[in-house]
Protein backbone atom coordinates (compact mmCIF):
# COMPACT_ATOMS: atom_id res chain seq x y z
CA UNK A 1 0.00 0.00 0.00
CA UNK A 2 0.98 3.81 -0.28
CA UNK A 3 1.19 6.12 2.59
CA UNK A 4 2.95 8.97 3.81
CA UNK A 5 5.02 9.21 6.74
CA UNK A 6 5.65 12.40 8.79
CA UNK A 7 7.55 13.63 11.25
CA UNK A 8 4.78 12.98 13.92
CA UNK A 9 5.10 9.45 13.30
CA UNK A 10 8.30 8.69 12.01
CA UNK A 11 9.43 6.64 15.18
CA UNK A 12 6.02 4.22 14.60
CA UNK A 13 7.71 2.87 11.86
CA UNK A 14 11.67 2.13 12.57
CA UNK A 15 12.16 -0.90 10.15
CA UNK A 16 9.98 1.13 7.47
CA UNK A 17 12.30 4.10 7.78
CA UNK A 18 15.54 2.31 8.46
CA UNK A 19 15.48 0.35 5.16
CA UNK A 20 14.32 3.22 3.41
CA UNK A 21 17.68 4.80 3.69
CA UNK A 22 19.62 2.06 3.42
CA UNK A 23 17.63 1.37 -0.22
CA UNK A 24 18.24 5.00 -1.54
CA UNK A 25 21.96 4.50 -0.12
CA UNK A 26 22.02 1.32 -2.46
CA UNK A 27 19.98 2.68 -5.50
CA UNK A 28 21.50 6.38 -5.17
CA UNK A 29 25.07 5.49 -4.22
CA UNK A 30 26.25 2.33 -5.50
CA UNK A 31 24.03 1.73 -8.75
CA UNK A 32 23.68 5.55 -9.76
CA UNK A 33 27.07 6.89 -8.57
CA UNK A 34 25.72 10.18 -7.33
CA UNK A 35 27.32 12.10 -4.40
CA UNK A 36 25.61 11.34 -1.65
CA UNK A 37 26.07 11.36 1.91
CA UNK A 38 26.37 7.81 3.15
CA UNK A 39 27.38 6.80 6.56
CA UNK A 40 26.87 3.11 8.01
CA UNK A 41 24.78 1.95 4.92
CA UNK A 42 22.68 4.39 4.57
CA UNK A 43 21.90 7.67 2.52
CA UNK A 44 20.47 10.55 4.82
CA UNK A 45 21.31 14.61 4.20
CA UNK A 46 20.28 18.00 5.55
CA UNK A 47 16.91 17.79 3.94
CA UNK A 48 15.84 14.57 5.85
CA UNK A 49 16.70 16.27 8.97
CA UNK A 50 13.93 19.18 7.89
CA UNK A 51 10.94 16.76 8.87
CA UNK A 52 10.02 15.64 5.29
CA UNK A 53 7.07 14.15 4.39
CA UNK A 54 8.58 10.86 2.66
CA UNK A 55 5.69 8.69 0.59
CA UNK A 56 6.21 5.02 0.75
CA UNK A 57 4.64 2.13 -0.80
CA UNK A 58 5.14 -0.97 1.61
CA UNK A 59 3.40 -4.14 3.10
CA UNK A 60 0.03 -3.77 4.99
CA UNK A 61 2.27 -4.25 8.09
CA UNK A 62 4.50 -1.72 6.91
CA UNK A 63 7.50 -3.86 7.38
CA UNK A 64 8.58 -4.19 3.97
CA UNK A 65 9.80 -1.61 1.69
CA UNK A 66 8.63 -1.72 -2.17
CA UNK A 67 9.46 2.16 -3.00
CA UNK A 68 9.86 5.91 -1.36
CA UNK A 69 10.03 9.35 -2.23
CA UNK A 70 10.76 12.90 -0.02
CA UNK A 71 8.23 15.47 -0.51
CA UNK A 72 9.07 18.64 0.26
CA UNK A 73 7.20 22.67 0.24
CA UNK A 74 9.17 24.76 -2.09
CA UNK A 75 8.23 27.58 0.23
CA UNK A 76 10.68 26.22 2.49
CA UNK A 77 14.24 24.61 1.80
CA UNK A 78 14.47 22.87 -1.18
CA UNK A 79 17.18 20.30 -2.68
CA UNK A 80 16.72 21.07 -6.01
CA UNK A 81 17.25 24.70 -5.89
CA UNK A 82 20.34 24.39 -3.17
CA UNK A 83 22.21 21.47 -5.52
CA UNK A 84 21.20 22.79 -9.06
CA UNK A 85 21.31 26.69 -9.00
CA UNK A 86 24.88 26.56 -10.34
CA UNK A 87 24.42 24.51 -13.28
CA UNK A 88 20.87 25.17 -13.80
CA UNK A 89 19.72 28.41 -15.26
CA UNK A 90 17.63 29.69 -12.35
CA UNK A 91 14.60 28.01 -12.88
CA UNK A 92 14.83 25.98 -9.84
CA UNK A 93 13.62 28.86 -7.97
CA UNK A 94 9.98 28.22 -8.25
CA UNK A 95 8.39 28.60 -4.59
CA UNK A 96 4.60 28.83 -3.89
CA UNK A 97 2.43 27.06 -1.89
CA UNK A 98 0.63 24.03 -3.80
CA UNK A 99 4.23 23.73 -5.36
CA UNK A 100 5.79 20.80 -3.73
CA UNK A 101 9.45 19.20 -5.04
CA UNK A 102 9.78 15.28 -4.92
CA UNK A 103 13.41 14.06 -4.62
CA UNK A 104 15.12 10.43 -3.92
CA UNK A 105 12.35 8.39 -5.81
CA UNK A 106 13.52 5.12 -6.04
CA UNK A 107 12.21 1.52 -6.02
CA UNK A 108 13.29 -1.88 -4.43
CA UNK A 109 13.59 -4.01 -7.53
CA UNK A 110 14.56 -7.34 -5.23
CA UNK A 111 11.44 -6.89 -3.04
CA UNK A 112 9.35 -6.24 -6.05
CA UNK A 113 10.59 -9.26 -7.78
CA UNK A 114 10.30 -11.53 -4.78
CA UNK A 115 6.80 -10.06 -3.85
CA UNK A 116 5.09 -8.67 -7.48
CA UNK A 117 6.73 -10.43 -9.98
CA UNK A 118 3.81 -9.17 -12.25
CA UNK A 119 5.41 -6.03 -11.80
CA UNK A 120 8.06 -4.55 -13.89
CA UNK A 121 10.03 -1.40 -12.39
CA UNK A 122 8.54 0.34 -15.42
CA UNK A 123 5.19 0.10 -14.22
CA UNK A 124 6.63 -0.01 -10.32
CA UNK A 125 7.86 3.74 -10.60
CA UNK A 126 4.51 4.06 -13.17
CA UNK A 127 2.85 2.97 -9.62
CA UNK A 128 4.54 5.31 -7.24
CA UNK A 129 3.45 8.60 -9.68
CA UNK A 130 0.53 8.05 -9.81
CA UNK A 131 -0.05 7.34 -5.98
CA UNK A 132 1.95 10.61 -5.78
CA UNK A 133 -0.57 12.53 -7.84
CA UNK A 134 -3.19 11.41 -5.74
CA UNK A 135 -1.63 12.05 -2.52
CA UNK A 136 -0.72 15.39 -3.68
CA UNK A 137 -4.30 15.95 -5.10
CA UNK A 138 -5.82 15.08 -1.45
CA UNK A 139 -3.20 18.02 -0.05
CA UNK A 140 -3.92 20.83 -2.38
CA UNK A 141 -0.83 20.56 -4.07
CA UNK A 142 -1.38 21.58 -7.76
CA UNK A 143 2.38 21.46 -9.39
CA UNK A 144 5.32 18.72 -8.30
CA UNK A 145 9.00 19.30 -9.42
CA UNK A 146 11.32 16.51 -9.64
CA UNK A 147 14.24 15.15 -10.43
CA UNK A 148 15.06 12.06 -12.78
CA UNK A 149 17.53 10.15 -15.03
CA UNK A 150 16.62 10.73 -18.62
CA UNK A 151 15.18 7.84 -19.20
CA UNK A 152 12.85 7.71 -17.32
CA UNK A 153 11.03 10.87 -18.73
CA UNK A 154 9.89 8.04 -21.69
CA UNK A 155 8.28 5.82 -18.54
CA UNK A 156 6.69 8.59 -17.26
CA UNK A 157 5.05 9.74 -20.50
CA UNK A 158 3.29 5.99 -21.42
CA UNK A 159 2.01 6.69 -17.86
CA UNK A 160 0.53 9.44 -19.01
CA UNK A 161 2.96 12.52 -17.35
CA UNK A 162 3.39 14.84 -19.29
CA UNK A 163 6.92 16.26 -18.15
CA UNK A 164 8.32 19.70 -18.84
CA UNK A 165 12.01 19.21 -18.47
CA UNK A 166 13.19 22.26 -16.66
CA UNK A 167 17.07 21.52 -17.07
CA UNK A 168 19.56 18.82 -16.82
CA UNK A 169 22.96 18.40 -15.44
CA UNK A 170 26.20 16.53 -15.84
CA UNK A 171 28.54 15.46 -13.00
CA UNK A 172 25.98 14.07 -10.53
CA UNK A 173 26.86 10.42 -11.34
CA UNK A 174 26.65 8.27 -14.51
CA UNK A 175 24.08 9.87 -16.43
CA UNK A 176 23.14 13.19 -16.66
CA UNK A 177 19.70 14.28 -14.09
CA UNK A 178 17.20 16.25 -14.86
CA UNK A 179 14.84 18.22 -13.59
CA UNK A 180 11.20 18.72 -14.48
CA UNK A 181 7.85 19.93 -13.35
CA UNK A 182 4.26 18.34 -13.77
CA UNK A 183 0.72 19.26 -13.45
CA UNK A 184 -1.30 17.59 -10.98
CA UNK A 185 -4.89 17.38 -11.37
CA UNK A 186 -8.06 15.33 -12.05
CA UNK A 187 -7.22 15.21 -15.54
CA UNK A 188 -3.65 14.26 -14.84
CA UNK A 189 -4.84 11.48 -12.71
CA UNK A 190 -7.25 9.65 -14.48
CA UNK A 191 -4.96 10.12 -17.78
CA UNK A 192 -2.84 8.25 -15.96
CA UNK A 193 -5.31 5.64 -14.16
CA UNK A 194 -6.38 4.93 -18.14
CA UNK A 195 -3.03 4.41 -19.13
CA UNK A 196 -2.20 2.39 -15.77
CA UNK A 197 -5.59 0.04 -16.25
CA UNK A 198 -6.19 1.19 -12.48
CA UNK A 199 -9.41 2.23 -11.10
CA UNK A 200 -9.20 2.27 -7.74
CA UNK A 201 -7.41 4.90 -5.26
CA UNK A 202 -3.56 3.65 -4.39
CA UNK A 203 -2.55 6.10 -1.94
CA UNK A 204 -5.03 6.23 1.41
CA UNK A 205 -4.35 9.23 3.96
CA UNK A 206 -4.55 7.00 6.74
CA UNK A 207 -3.45 3.82 4.95
CA UNK A 208 -5.93 1.39 6.16
CA UNK A 209 -6.61 0.34 2.65
CA UNK A 210 -5.34 -2.65 0.89
CA UNK A 211 -3.86 -2.29 -2.73
CA UNK A 212 -6.65 -3.12 -5.60
CA UNK A 213 -5.67 -6.10 -7.49
CA UNK A 214 -5.00 -4.29 -10.90
CA UNK A 215 -1.81 -3.13 -9.58
CA UNK A 216 0.16 -5.95 -11.42
CA UNK A 217 -1.79 -5.79 -14.37
CA UNK B 1 -17.93 25.43 -12.07
CA UNK B 2 -16.15 28.39 -13.95
CA UNK B 3 -18.17 31.30 -12.40
CA UNK B 4 -17.50 29.21 -9.15
CA UNK B 5 -13.79 29.41 -9.27
CA UNK B 6 -14.10 33.14 -10.00
CA UNK B 7 -16.22 34.07 -6.84
CA UNK B 8 -13.88 32.33 -4.72
CA UNK B 9 -10.56 33.60 -6.17
CA UNK B 10 -12.20 37.11 -6.13
CA UNK B 11 -13.21 36.25 -2.26
CA UNK B 12 -9.24 34.88 -1.51
CA UNK B 13 -8.67 38.46 -3.34
CA UNK B 14 -10.23 40.59 -1.17
CA UNK B 15 -9.59 39.12 1.89
CA UNK B 16 -5.80 39.24 0.74
CA UNK B 17 -5.62 42.53 0.43
CA UNK B 18 -7.87 43.15 4.13
CA UNK B 19 -4.98 40.65 5.81
CA UNK B 20 -2.40 42.98 4.78
CA UNK B 21 -4.36 46.32 5.00
CA UNK B 22 -5.13 44.97 8.39
CA UNK B 23 -3.34 46.32 11.43
CA UNK B 24 -1.83 43.66 12.79
CA UNK B 25 -1.81 39.49 12.57
CA UNK B 26 -4.21 39.65 16.12
CA UNK B 27 -7.14 41.69 13.24
CA UNK B 28 -6.13 39.69 10.63
CA UNK B 29 -7.00 36.32 12.27
CA UNK B 30 -10.45 37.71 12.27
CA UNK B 31 -10.39 39.41 8.91
CA UNK B 32 -10.07 35.64 7.45
CA UNK B 33 -12.70 34.30 10.02
CA UNK B 34 -15.42 36.74 9.19
CA UNK B 35 -14.46 36.53 5.60
CA UNK B 36 -15.17 32.68 4.82
CA UNK B 37 -17.84 32.83 7.86
CA UNK B 38 -15.98 30.07 10.13
CA UNK B 39 -15.97 29.16 13.97
CA UNK B 40 -12.26 30.41 14.37
CA UNK B 41 -8.99 30.74 13.31
CA UNK B 42 -5.81 30.58 14.92
CA UNK B 43 -2.42 31.40 13.45
CA UNK B 44 0.81 29.90 15.56
CA UNK B 45 4.09 30.09 14.63
CA UNK B 46 6.52 27.37 16.33
CA UNK B 47 9.30 29.22 17.95
CA UNK B 48 10.91 32.25 17.52
CA UNK B 49 14.65 32.99 16.86
CA UNK B 50 16.14 36.27 16.30
CA UNK B 51 19.75 35.59 15.79
CA UNK B 52 21.36 33.76 18.68
CA UNK B 53 18.10 35.01 21.00
CA UNK B 54 15.87 32.17 21.56
CA UNK B 55 12.23 33.28 22.28
CA UNK B 56 10.39 30.15 24.23
CA UNK B 57 6.77 31.70 24.13
CA UNK B 58 5.83 31.46 21.09
CA UNK B 59 3.39 33.93 18.63
CA UNK B 60 0.10 32.84 18.47
CA UNK B 61 -2.44 34.87 17.18
CA UNK B 62 -6.53 33.52 17.63
CA UNK B 63 -10.08 34.46 17.45
CA UNK B 64 -10.78 31.90 20.57
CA UNK B 65 -12.95 33.59 23.41
CA UNK B 66 -10.60 34.73 26.15
CA UNK B 67 -12.91 32.04 28.28
CA UNK B 68 -11.18 29.06 26.38
CA UNK B 69 -7.71 30.59 26.14
CA UNK B 70 -7.76 30.89 29.80
CA UNK B 71 -8.69 27.50 29.69
CA UNK B 72 -6.58 26.33 27.80
CA UNK B 73 -3.71 28.17 29.55
CA UNK B 74 -4.28 26.98 32.95
CA UNK B 75 -4.56 23.21 32.10
CA UNK B 76 -1.58 23.77 30.00
CA UNK B 77 -3.57 22.08 26.85
CA UNK B 78 -0.64 22.92 24.86
CA UNK B 79 1.53 20.55 25.87
CA UNK B 80 -1.91 17.84 24.59
CA UNK B 81 -3.23 19.59 21.91
CA UNK B 82 -2.92 17.28 18.93
CA UNK B 83 -3.72 19.58 16.58
CA UNK B 84 0.11 21.45 17.32
CA UNK B 85 1.78 18.57 18.78
CA UNK B 86 1.31 17.04 15.38
CA UNK B 87 0.78 20.01 13.46
CA UNK B 88 4.61 21.72 13.86
CA UNK B 89 6.00 18.39 12.41
CA UNK B 90 3.17 18.00 9.56
CA UNK B 91 4.13 19.51 6.67
CA UNK B 92 0.72 18.29 4.46
CA UNK B 93 -2.88 19.84 5.51
CA UNK B 94 -4.68 17.80 7.62
CA UNK B 95 -8.44 17.74 8.66
CA UNK B 96 -8.32 17.24 12.51
CA UNK B 97 -10.65 13.96 11.77
CA UNK B 98 -6.93 12.41 10.97
CA UNK B 99 -5.89 13.12 13.99
CA UNK B 100 -5.66 10.35 16.52
CA UNK B 101 -6.24 12.20 19.92
CA UNK B 102 -4.68 10.70 23.37
CA UNK B 103 -7.62 10.32 26.19
CA UNK B 104 -6.30 13.67 27.77
CA UNK B 105 -6.64 15.22 24.30
CA UNK B 106 -10.34 14.35 24.28
CA UNK B 107 -11.05 15.26 27.35
CA UNK B 108 -9.56 18.79 25.91
CA UNK B 109 -11.77 18.19 23.08
CA UNK B 110 -15.22 17.67 25.12
CA UNK B 111 -14.52 20.70 26.95
CA UNK B 112 -13.61 22.84 24.13
CA UNK B 113 -17.29 21.70 22.58
CA UNK B 114 -18.71 22.73 26.15
CA UNK B 115 -17.03 25.71 25.46
CA UNK B 116 -19.23 26.11 22.10
CA UNK B 117 -16.83 25.46 19.89
CA UNK B 118 -17.72 23.63 17.18
CA UNK B 119 -16.38 20.07 15.87
CA UNK B 120 -14.56 20.19 13.02
CA UNK B 121 -10.90 21.98 11.77
CA UNK B 122 -8.59 22.03 9.32
CA UNK B 123 -5.06 22.80 9.44
CA UNK B 124 -1.85 24.05 7.43
CA UNK B 125 1.07 23.85 8.11
CA UNK B 126 3.80 26.29 7.27
CA UNK B 127 7.21 26.35 6.22
CA UNK B 128 9.38 28.93 4.83
CA UNK B 129 12.59 29.65 2.93
CA UNK B 130 14.63 29.99 6.73
CA UNK B 131 12.95 26.97 7.80
CA UNK B 132 10.55 28.64 10.03
CA UNK B 133 7.46 26.35 10.92
CA UNK B 134 3.82 27.77 11.60
CA UNK B 135 0.36 26.77 11.42
CA UNK B 136 -2.70 27.92 10.72
CA UNK B 137 -6.11 26.09 12.17
CA UNK B 138 -9.40 27.09 11.14
CA UNK B 139 -12.61 25.21 12.71
CA UNK B 140 -15.84 25.35 11.96
CA UNK B 141 -18.90 27.01 13.52
CA UNK B 142 -21.03 24.45 15.98
CA UNK B 143 -23.71 22.84 13.89
CA UNK B 144 -21.86 22.90 10.63
CA UNK B 145 -23.09 20.42 8.05
CA UNK B 146 -20.81 20.35 4.81
CA UNK B 147 -17.55 21.18 6.66
CA UNK B 148 -16.02 18.34 4.29
CA UNK B 149 -17.48 20.49 1.06
CA UNK B 150 -15.80 23.80 3.14
CA UNK B 151 -12.64 22.56 3.07
CA UNK B 152 -12.67 20.92 -0.30
CA UNK B 153 -13.78 24.68 -1.56
CA UNK B 154 -12.17 27.12 0.26
CA UNK B 155 -8.67 25.20 0.79
CA UNK B 156 -6.36 26.34 -2.35
CA UNK B 157 -7.27 30.09 -0.56
CA UNK B 158 -6.31 28.86 2.96
CA UNK B 159 -2.89 27.85 1.76
CA UNK B 160 -2.56 31.19 0.03
CA UNK B 161 -3.96 33.25 2.82
CA UNK B 162 -1.63 31.32 5.41
CA UNK B 163 1.32 32.41 4.17
CA UNK B 164 0.26 36.05 3.57
CA UNK B 165 -0.48 35.49 7.36
CA UNK B 166 2.58 34.38 8.13
CA UNK B 167 4.67 36.85 6.15
CA UNK B 168 3.04 39.54 8.36
CA UNK B 169 3.75 37.94 11.45
CA UNK B 170 7.74 37.38 10.47
CA UNK B 171 7.09 41.52 9.69
CA UNK B 172 5.66 42.11 13.17
CA UNK B 173 7.73 39.99 15.11
CA UNK B 174 11.28 40.86 13.57
CA UNK B 175 9.93 44.61 11.67
CA UNK B 176 12.05 43.08 8.29
CA UNK B 177 10.16 44.46 5.15
CA UNK B 178 10.30 42.36 2.61
CA UNK B 179 13.70 42.52 0.04
CA UNK B 180 13.11 42.75 -3.28
CA UNK B 181 12.57 39.03 -4.03
CA UNK B 182 14.51 36.84 -6.55
CA UNK B 183 12.42 36.21 -9.81
CA UNK B 184 14.10 34.00 -12.56
CA UNK B 185 14.23 34.57 -15.80
CA UNK B 186 11.18 32.34 -17.11
CA UNK B 187 8.89 34.10 -13.99
CA UNK B 188 10.42 37.14 -15.20
CA UNK B 189 9.11 36.48 -19.22
CA UNK B 190 5.59 35.58 -17.80
CA UNK B 191 5.31 38.43 -16.08
CA UNK B 192 6.50 40.94 -18.80
CA UNK B 193 3.65 39.72 -21.63
CA UNK B 194 1.37 39.59 -18.72
CA UNK B 195 1.93 43.22 -18.56
CA UNK B 196 1.85 43.24 -22.23
CA UNK B 197 -1.87 42.14 -21.45
CA UNK B 198 -1.27 38.83 -22.43
CA UNK B 199 -3.71 36.20 -20.97
CA UNK B 200 -1.80 32.36 -19.68
CA UNK B 201 -2.86 31.19 -23.17
CA UNK B 202 -0.87 33.71 -25.20
CA UNK B 203 1.82 33.44 -23.15
CA UNK B 204 2.02 29.60 -23.56
CA UNK B 205 1.77 30.28 -27.00
CA UNK B 206 4.50 32.80 -27.14
CA UNK B 207 7.06 31.19 -25.32
CA UNK B 208 6.52 27.65 -26.64
CA UNK B 209 5.25 25.80 -23.30
CA UNK B 210 2.56 24.54 -21.76
CA UNK B 211 -0.32 26.94 -20.01
CA UNK B 212 -0.01 25.01 -16.77
CA UNK B 213 3.64 25.66 -16.86
CA UNK B 214 3.03 29.49 -17.41
CA UNK B 215 0.32 29.38 -15.13
CA UNK B 216 3.19 27.45 -12.17
CA UNK B 217 5.40 30.19 -12.82
CA UNK B 218 3.24 33.09 -12.53
CA UNK B 219 1.90 31.54 -9.33
CA UNK B 220 4.81 31.44 -8.42
CA UNK B 221 6.15 35.23 -9.33
CA UNK B 222 2.94 36.41 -7.28
CA UNK B 223 3.66 34.44 -4.38
CA UNK B 224 7.09 35.72 -4.07
CA UNK B 225 6.10 39.16 -4.54
CA UNK B 226 3.12 38.91 -2.45
CA UNK B 227 0.36 39.83 -4.35
CA UNK B 228 -3.55 39.20 -4.12
CA UNK B 229 -3.74 38.89 -7.59
CA UNK B 230 -1.60 39.24 -11.45
CA UNK B 231 -2.03 42.37 -11.93
CA UNK B 232 -1.10 43.42 -8.66
CA UNK B 233 2.54 41.16 -9.19
CA UNK B 234 2.82 42.92 -12.64
CA UNK B 235 2.46 46.48 -11.03
CA UNK B 236 4.40 45.77 -7.70
CA UNK B 237 7.35 44.08 -10.68
CA UNK B 238 7.03 47.13 -12.59
CA UNK B 239 7.45 49.23 -9.48
CA UNK B 240 10.55 47.60 -8.35
CA UNK B 241 11.99 47.63 -11.83
CA UNK B 242 12.33 44.00 -12.45
CA UNK B 243 10.56 44.26 -15.69
CA UNK B 244 9.89 47.10 -17.63
CA UNK B 245 7.21 48.15 -20.13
Amino acid sequence: MFVTLQAHEYHKYPVLMDRMFRLRKEVFADQLEWDVSVENGRERDFYDEKMPVYLVWCNEERTVLYGSMRLMPTTGPTLLYDVFRRTFPVELSLSAPGIWEGTRMCIDQDALARDYPNIDPGRAFSLMFLALCECALDHGIHTMISNYEPQMKLIYRRAGVDVHELGRADGYGKRPVCCGMFEVSDAVLSRMQSKLGISSTLYHKNGRHPDPIELAA
Amino acid sequence: MGDMTDRFSLLQETIFREIQNAENVEKAVFTLRDGYSLGHVTYHLAQTIKGDLHIDSPFVRTTYPPEWIAIYLTRSYVTVDPVIKEGMRRSLPFDWSELEPTEEAMKMMVEFHAQGMGEFGYSIPITDKVGRRALLSVNSKPGERNWSKVVQSFRPDWMDLAHVLHKKAIIELFGDEDPVPILSPRELETLHWSAQGKDYKEISAIIGISEHTVRTYMRSARYKLNCANMSQAVAKALKLNLIDL
